[in-house]
């Protein structure tokens, strides 16, 4: 009786190929699972609490400047230590304090003399950050009270 | 990995680096002005290319989620700021890895 290799009909083979497809998908997969692991259990090594929060104003010569959109920011505490950091990665801005209200206030105060800076300062003088900086913080500042301050 | 804890001295004693770097031609370095929150900008070729806030306790050890900010404003790896607060790495050492990271458009 003839016989045929199981493998050798063209169903089979593409459905060999498919099964390759899946494995290395699952690897790939597992492999993307791994790295976040090892990312979190970095983070739980380091004891830090992250959460995120939104500030709607600025605080420029003691004055609260409302924003036109909240700015989003991480608060971090820090196991063992007694000071909460509210920080935006995007502005590489951070305020710090004992307790979450003062690191929020320190944050807003350096926000707003940072802007303040940044709009004394010309553009040609602007490295590639910085300018950027300036030109996130003219827009959640928003003309209105871009205006009240330069009265 | 857990952020490393440093006293007040050595954090005082790497911006320092910085600092003179900036005294000795006023366009390069870190320039601290005595605002409120004591930050201030670190030139390169005599522009702004970031700021560093560096409010520090009065003495003491510097919290670890204040270290971490000051890494971060610093463009610096654990390792790196453990050298320029611990000794080997010199102002114009740092000044050298910032400028090759504004180079390959990193900063």
């Amino acid at each position: 009786m003839l016989t045929s290799d199981p493998t050798s009909t063209p169903q089979s083979q593409y459905d060999l190929y498919e099964l390759k497809q899946q494995v290395e998908e699952l690897q790939r997969s597992l492999s993307d699972c791994l790295d976040l692991l090892g990312k979190l259990s970095d983070h739980a090594s380091d004891g830090v609490i992250h959460r995120t929060a939104a500030i709607n104003s600025i605080i420029v010569d003691d004055m609260d400047i409302i924003l036109k959109r909240p700015l989003f920011f991480l608060i971090e505490e820090y196991e063992g230590d007694d000071e909460v950091v509210a920080r935006i990665p995007e502005l590489q801005a951070a305020g710090f304090g004992s307790t979450e209200i003062q690191a929020i206030n320190e944050l807003k105060t350096l926000l707003g003399e940072l802007y303040q800076d940044l709009i004394e300062t010309p553009d040609e003088k602007l490295g590639k950050l910085p300018f950027q900086w300036k030109r996130i913080l003219q827009e959640v500042i928003g003309i209105d009270a871009r205006e009240k301050l330069q009265r | 990995m857990r952020e490393r804890s440093y006293s007040v001295r050595e954090v005082e004693q790497g911006i320092g680096k910085l600092t003179r770097l900036y005294r000795q031609d006023n366009s390069n370095g870190f320039d601290r002005r005595e605002g409120k929150e004591r930050w201030g900008w670190y030139y390169v070729d005599g522009r702004k290319a970031f700021f560093i806030s560096a409010k520090l306790p009065p003495s003491g050890s510097v919290g670890r989620g204040r270290i971490k900010a000051l890494r971060d404003y610093m463009n610096l790896s654990r390792e790196q700021f453990d050298d320029l607060c611990r000794c080997p790495l010199s102002g114009p050492q740092y000044h050298a890895i910032i400028t090759a990271m504004l180079e390959v458009g990193e900063l």
